[in-house]
């Protein structure tokens, strides 16, 4: 009987809300901890952002006059019409 | 030779984008080795286009735009993502294009993106194509991109070419896409 009272019912001045309190935060400490660990990932890998995000470098791009382009197109009829 | 693409298929817009990129078209083409293709043209603000292709066995590959085939055939896959361009430019005459030329594996490990094989092969592509009264030519060696500034559009917008350079340098980050490629080599090397 004392058995069975042990196991199918919380002992006397069991404080429900306080056992759930304590479970969730271990729970909740431990996903956090997660969290932790993957920002930290996230932060060394860059792993699994999106592309779109602020680039910390800048770019800089090279504006080719006319001319330059025209010379550079005689040079490109090997690699696009011969090769 | 004739300077002829692969018949190519629109297979229609994808949902709405997150802005700067607006939206993103896709189209299909098989080659002469009966391979499918997907070229992805994703529209961003500015009226830019960026035009990508992928062989479709690779579609759910993160190294679907470094993968090699070496099936000698990527002059008439080039032409063909060149005709969808030139057929952009068409229905959308203040339409500036793109490109990166992403690094094969082995060349990520040596050089990041600078001056990639790809970069080095499309930009000949794009100059002997794409018309210099029409479009302003630029690139960026380091990253391995060009852009295509459309001259029309540019006349309506001085600061055009300086706008999207912005565009791209807040929202589209090759830093974090070169660190997302060695992440998956380092875990493929760990296998």
């Amino acid at each position: 009987m004392a058995l069975m009272i042990f196991l199918g019912s919380p002992p006397i001045g069991f404080d429900h809300i306080l056992a759930l309190k304590i479970i969730m935060g271990a729970l909740l400490a431990k996903n956090s901890t997660s969290e932790k660990k993957l920002s930290a990932d996230i932060k060394k890998h860059k792993v699994g952002k999106n592309s779109i995000k602020k680039s910390s470098s800048k770019m800089e791009f090279t504006i080719l006059t006319k001319e330059e382009v025209e010379k550079d197109r005689s040079s490109a009829y090997d690699y696009v019409v011969k090769a | 030779m004739a300077l002829k693409g692969y018949p190519y298929n629109y297979q229609g817009v994808g949902k709405k984008k997150q802005l700067p990129l607006l939206r993103e078209h896709k189209y299909s083409f098989k080659n002469r080795f009966n391979f499918q293709y997907i070229v992805n043209v994703e529209e961003y603000q500015h009226e830019v286009y960026i035009v990508k292709f992928h062989l479709a066995a690779h579609a759910l590959s993160k190294w679907r735009y470094c993968l090699m085939t070496n099936q000698q055939d990527a002059r008439r896959i080039i032409y063909t993502c060149v005709d969808i361009g030139k057929e952009l430019h068409a229905e959308f005459p203040y339409a500036s294009f793109g490109f990166i030329g992403n690094p094969t594996k082995p060349e990520i490990k040596k050089k990041k993106f600078f001056e990639t094989k790809r970069y080095r092969v499309y930009q000949n592509f794009a100059k002997f194509f794409f018309d210099p009264e029409l479009f302003e030519h630029a690139y960026n060696t380091e990253k391995s991109t060009y852009i295509l500034l459309n001259k029309k559009n540019k006349e309506r917008h001085p600061n055009l070419l300086k706008s999207i350079v912005k565009m791209f340098q807040d929202h589209y980050d090759i830093d974090n896409i070169y660190s997302n490629l060695v992440f998956e080599l380092s875990n493929e090397d760990k296998k």
